[in-house]
C-alpha cells in the first residue's frame, strides 16, 4: 500500500508542483475574466445615451419629464425642429405623439439607424409616469419598478430569484469546470503512460512495484491533480463573487444549494476514476501519442454530447431523453449536473445514476489493470481486442 | 523543385490513406447525410416522433393556481381571467397543503410589504427555474389591477401604454434585424473559414510533429533541404484543405438541396459570386500564415504536449474576432471591424465575415491583402530560416539564442 502512495504523491508532485501547471491554472480564471471584461465593455459601448426628442400633439406629456429616467427627453414644438435635430444628430431618435393618441394609442418614432433599446425604455417609462399622475406616490413607484419574482420549490431547499442569471447558467458553468479539469488531467496521465513507455521507465519500475499498485497510485495521483485543479477554481470563483457581491452588491440573489453540490459532487468523483482508468487503458493499448489523442476522441464527444442537448435537457428535465443521458456513464455527469440543476431528481434516479457510473468506473479500472499489465512491455505493436478479453494464455 | 513535389505527392498520398483522416473528411459528411436521411425517413414514417421526445411537457389547461395575501392588496380579480384560476388561501400553511394534495398546480406569496420591496414568491412542487420566465403575468396582471383601484382601462394602458411605429430614416442594411439569416449568414462564412484554416494548419503540426518524433526527419534531411520539405508540405496540406472545405460545403449543399429545403435565400441575403474568389485569395494567406507557424511548432517542439500548449498561443489572434462576432455583424463597416480586417492576423475571418454582409471600400481590401500577403512572406521566411538541420535533429536544444541566431544569420 505504501508503494501506491508513494506512487500517487510522485504523480501529484510531478504535476502540480510546476510553472506549467500553475499557468495552466491561472489561464483558465484569467480566460473566463477577459471575456467577462470583453463582454461588459462590448454593453456598455452598445449603450446610446444621447438624448430622445418627443413632439406631443396630445397633451398628455404636458409636464416636465421626471428624473432618474435612462437617458435625457427633449420637448419640441414641431416635428420639423426635431427631423432637424435628428439629422444634426443633437438627439438619436425623437417620438410624435399625434392628437388622436387617446384613442388610438399609436406613437411614432423616427431614428437615422435602428432605434436603441434605451431610447424606447426611457420613452415608454416617461409616458407610464404621465398616465400614473393622479396615483399615490407608492402605488406610482411600485408600478415603474415593477417587481421581482422569486420561484422556490415547495420545500423551500431551491430557489432561484428573477435577474439572476448567474444562478440560472451555474448548472452549465460547474460541468463545463468539471470536463475541463477531468480532460486537462487525464490526458497527463495517459501521456505519462505513453512517455513512460517510450522512454523504457516502465521497465525499470516494474521491478519495484506490481502492476496493480503502479496503476492504482498514478490513478489516485490523477484525481488529487484534477481535485487541486477544481478546488483552486472554486476558489477563485468563490472570492470573485464576495468581492463581487461586498464591494459592487452584485450576486446578492445568487442562492446554491447544498444538496444540489453535494449530489453533484457524488456524481462527479466515479466519473472522474472511470474518465481517468479509461485513459490509462488507451495509453497502455495503443503506443503512439498521437494515435492515443485521437482515440480520447471517442470520450470527450459523448461526455460534452449533453451541451448539445442543452435546451431540451434543461426544458424538459424528467424527459426520456433527459433520464437516459443522465444514467449513461459517459454523458451523465454533465447530463447530470444540468438536469438537477433545472428540476428536483427523484431519489431513486439519483442513485441508478451514482450506481451506474460507480459500476462503469470499478469496470474500467480492471480493464485499465488488464490492459496495462498485457501493454506494458510491448513496444511497436497494438493490444487488440481478443487480447484484452480473452482468457489469459500461459506465459502472456 | 523536383524534390519539392516529392514531398507534395508524398504528403498528399500519406494524408489520403491515413484512416483518421478519411474518416474526417469522407466519414463526417457521410455520417451527417446518414443521419439525415434517417431522421428524415423517421420524420416520414412518424411525424413529429423527436419534437415528442425533447418538446418540454406541456401543463395541462385550466390549471388552478393558489395565492396568500396577508397584506389584504388584492380584493377582485380582474374579469379577464378565467374565472376560478386563481383561489385565495389564508395563510402558506393551507396553501402548501393545497399544493401537496394537487389541489392547486403552485402557489404565490405576496409579503405584506410587497409595496415596498415588489417582491413575490412562486412556490412550485418541482423547481424550474424557468418558471421565471414563464410564470407571474397574471399574477402581475392582478396586481396591478388592484393597486389602480380596480381601474380596468387604466391597467390595460399602462401595461402597454402605446402601438409604436418606428420609421428608420437611413438603414444601414436592407436585412431583416429580425430575421435569424442576418446573424447566422455570416456567423456560418467566418466558421467555415475559421475550421478551414486551422484544421489545414493542424495538418502540417501533427505531419511534422510525427516525422520529428519518429526521427524520420533525420533521415530526410540527408536527401531534402528543409525548406524543400517545408515548400512541398505546405502546398501538398494547403491542396487538402481546399479539397476537404469542398467535400464538407458540397455536402451541405447537396443535403440542403436533397431534403426538399428549397435552398431558396431572399435577395438581400444572397452570397456575391465574387466571396468565392475573395475566399480563395484570404484562405490561401491565411493558411499560408497559420500553417509556416504551426509548422515552426511542429518541427522545433519535442513532444505533441508541448506543441499544443504553443498551438493554443498560436490560434489566441484566430480567436479575437469570434469574442466581437455580434458587434462585427452589427456594425460591418465600423471602426472594429475596419481594424480587424486589416490586422494580417485577424484579416482572414474578419474580411470574409465583413464580405458576406456588406460591400467592402476597394482601398480596405487592397491594403488588408498587401498587409497580408507581406505578413505570410515575412513569416514563411521567418521560419524556412528556422528550418534548418541542426534544429530539426533529436535531441537538439531549442533556446531563444540558438533560434534568434537562425533568424538573423545568414545562409
Amino acid at each position: 500500500m505504501s508503494k501506491t502512495w508513494s506512487i500517487a504523491a510522485h504523480e501529484f508532485a510531478r504535476h502540480v508542483f510546476r510553472w506549467r501547471f500553475v499557468l495552466g491554472l491561472l489561464s483558465l480564471p484569467a480566460f473566463v475574466g477577459m471575456m467577462a471584461l470583453v463582454i461588459f465593455l462590448l454593453i456598455r459601448s452598445e449603450t446610446d445615451r444621447r438624448p430622445v426628442g418627443y413632439v406631443d400633439h396630445s397633451g398628455v406629456l404636458s409636464a416636465d419629464p421626471p428624473t432618474g429616467l435612462p437617458v435625457e427627453m427633449i420637448a419640441f414644438d414641431s416635428e420639423g425642429e426635431a427631423a432637424q435635430a435628428l439629422e444634426a444628430e443633437r438627439i438619436q431618435a425623437y417620438f410624435l405623439i399625434g392628437s388622436a393618441y387617446p384613442e388610438s394609442r399609436r406613437v411614432e418614432l423616427f431614428s437615422l439607424d435602428d432605434p436603441s433599446e434605451t431610447a424606447i425604455d426611457g420613452f415608454e417609462e416617461f409616458l407610464r409616469y404621465k398616465l400614473l399622475t393622479d396615483q399615490p406616490g407608492e402605488v406610482v413607484r411600485r408600478l415603474l419598478e415593477g417587481d421581482q419574482l422569486e420561484v422556490q420549490s415547495s420545500d423551500g431547499g431551491r430557489r432561484l430569484q428573477e435577474g439572476d442569471w448567474l444562478g440560472l447558467f451555474f448548472p452549465i458553468l460547474v460541468g463545463f469546470f468539471f470536463m475541463i479539469a477531468v480532460f486537462a488531467t487525464t490526458g497527463y496521465l495517459m501521456q505519462a503512460v505513453i512517455e513512460e513507455k517510450e522512454n523504457r521507465t516502465m521497465e525499470v519500475i516494474m521491478t519495484s512495484v506490481t502492476p496493480g499498485q503502479f496503476m492504482t497510485g498514478k490513478i489516485l495521483g490523477i484525481v488529487g491533480v484534477g481535485g487541486t485543479q477544481l478546488l483552486v477554481w472554486t476558489g477563485f470563483i468563490a472570492v470573485f463573487l464576495l468581492l463581487g457581491s461586498r464591494a459592487f452588491g452584485w450576486f446578492d440573489r445568487l442562492h446554491v444549494s447544498p444538496v444540489y453540490l453535494l449530489q453533484v459532487a457524488a456524481i462527479f468523483l466515479p466519473a472522474f476514476v472511470m474518465i481517468a482508468a479509461l485513459m490509462v487503458a488507451i495509453g497502455s493499448t495503443v503506443g503512439e501519442a498521437q494515435e492515443a489523442q485521437q482515440f480520447t476522441g471517442m470520450f470527450t464527444f459523448p461526455a460534452f454530447l449533453p451541451y448539445w442537448f442543452a435546451l431540451q435537457l434543461m426544458s424538459n428535465p424528467h424527459g426520456p431523453l433527459a433520464v437516459g443521458l443522465s444514467v449513461f456513464p459517459l454523458t451523465a455527469p454533465v447530463a447530470y449536473t444540468l438536469r438537477a440543476g433545472f428540476a428536483q431528481i427523484p431519489v431513486w434516479q439519483f442513485l441508478l445514476s451514482l450506481l451506474v457510473i460507480s459500476g462503469c468506473a470499478v469496470a474500467a479500472i480492471w480493464l485499465a489493470g488488464r490492459t496495462f499489465r498485457l501493454g506494458m512491455l510491448r513496444y511497436g505493436q497494438r493490444l487488440n481486442l481478443r487480447e484484452i478479453f480473452g482468457s489469459p494464455r500461459r506465459g502472456a | 523543385m523536383n524534390k519539392v513535389w516529392l514531398v507534395l505527392r508524398q504528403e498528399i498520398v500519406s494524408t489520403f490513406t491515413r484512416r483518421s483522416f478519411q474518416l474526417v473528411a469522407f466519414g463526417l459528411p457521410l455520417l451527417s447525410g446518414l443521419g439525415f436521411v434517417i431522421f428524415t425517413l423517421i420524420d416520414r414514417a412518424a411525424p413529429g416522433a423527436f419534437a415528442r421526445l425533447t418538446a418540454p411537457p406541456r401543463p395541462p389547461a385550466g390549471q388552478v393556481e393558489g395565492f396568500v395575501d396577508p397584506g389584504g392588496l388584492i380584493r377582485t380579480i380582474p374579469n379577464d381571467l378565467p374565472a376560478g384560476s386563481l383561489r385565495e388561501y389564508p395563510d402558506e400553511a393551507s396553501a402548501r397543503q393545497a399544493l401537496s394534495t394537487g389541489e392547486i398546480s403552485a402557489y404565490y406569496l405576496i409579503p405584506e410589504e410587497y409595496l415596498e420591496t415588489g417582491d413575490v414568491v412562486f412556490v412550485q412542487k418541482d423547481f424550474n427555474p424557468f418558471a421565471i420566465l414563464e410564470q407571474g403575468a397574471a399574477i402581475r396582471h392582478v396586481l396591478q389591477f388592484n393597486l389602480l383601484g380596480g381601474d380596468a382601462e387604466l391597467t390595460r394602458l399602462v401595461a402597454e401604454p402605446y402601438d409604436l411605429n418606428v420609421t428608420v430614416l437611413h438603414p444601414t442594411s436592407e436585412r431583416d434585424e429580425e430575421s435569424p439569416l442576418t446573424f447566422f449568414l455570416p456567423y456560418g462564412v467566418m466558421m467555415v473559414y475559421y475550421v478551414l484554416i486551422l484544421m489545414s494548419a493542424g495538418f502540417m503540426l501533427s505531419s511534422l510533429n510525427k516525422e520529428r518524433e519518429n526521427r524520420v526527419l533525420e533521415i530526410l534531411m540527408v536527401t531534402v533541404t528543409p525548406r524543400q520539405l517545408l515548400a512541398g508540405k505546405i502546398a501538398g496540406l494547403g491542396l487538402i484543405g481546399l479539397l476537404v472545405n469542398l467535400v464538407w460545403v458540397g455536402t451541405a449543399y447537396a443535403l440542403l438541396r436533397v431534403g426538399g429545403a428549397t435552398f431558396q435565400l431572399p435577395p438581400a441575403y444572397q452570397l456575391p459570386p465574387s466571396l468565392l474568389a475573395w475566399g480563395v485569395i484570404y484562405f490561401l494567406l491565411g493558411y499560408a500564415v497559420y500553417a509556416s507557424l504551426m509548422g515552426a511548432a511542429g518541427a522545433l517542439l519535442p513532444n505533441l504536449r508541448e506543441t499544443s500548449q504553443a498551438t493554443a498561443f498560436i490560434v489566441i489572434p484566430m480567436v479575437v474576432p469570434l469574442f466581437f462576432v455580434s458587434l462585427l455583424i452589427e456594425q460591418p463597416n465600423g471602426a472594429l471591424a475596419v481594424l480587424l480586417s486589416l490586422i494580417p492576423f485577424t484579416a482572414p475571418v474578419t474580411m470574409m465575415l465583413r464580405l458576406a454582409i456588406v460591400s467592402v471600400p476597394a482601398w480596405q481590401l487592397a491594403l488588408s491583402i498587401g498587409m497580408l500577403a507581406s505578413t505570410a512572406a515575412l513569416i514563411l521566411r521567418a521560419v524556412a530560416g528556422l528550418f534548418r538541420a541542426q534544429l530539426l535533429l533529436t535531441g537538439q536544444k531549442i533556446t531563444v539564442r540558438t533560434i534568434s541566431r537562425s533568424l538573423f544569420s545568414r545562409d
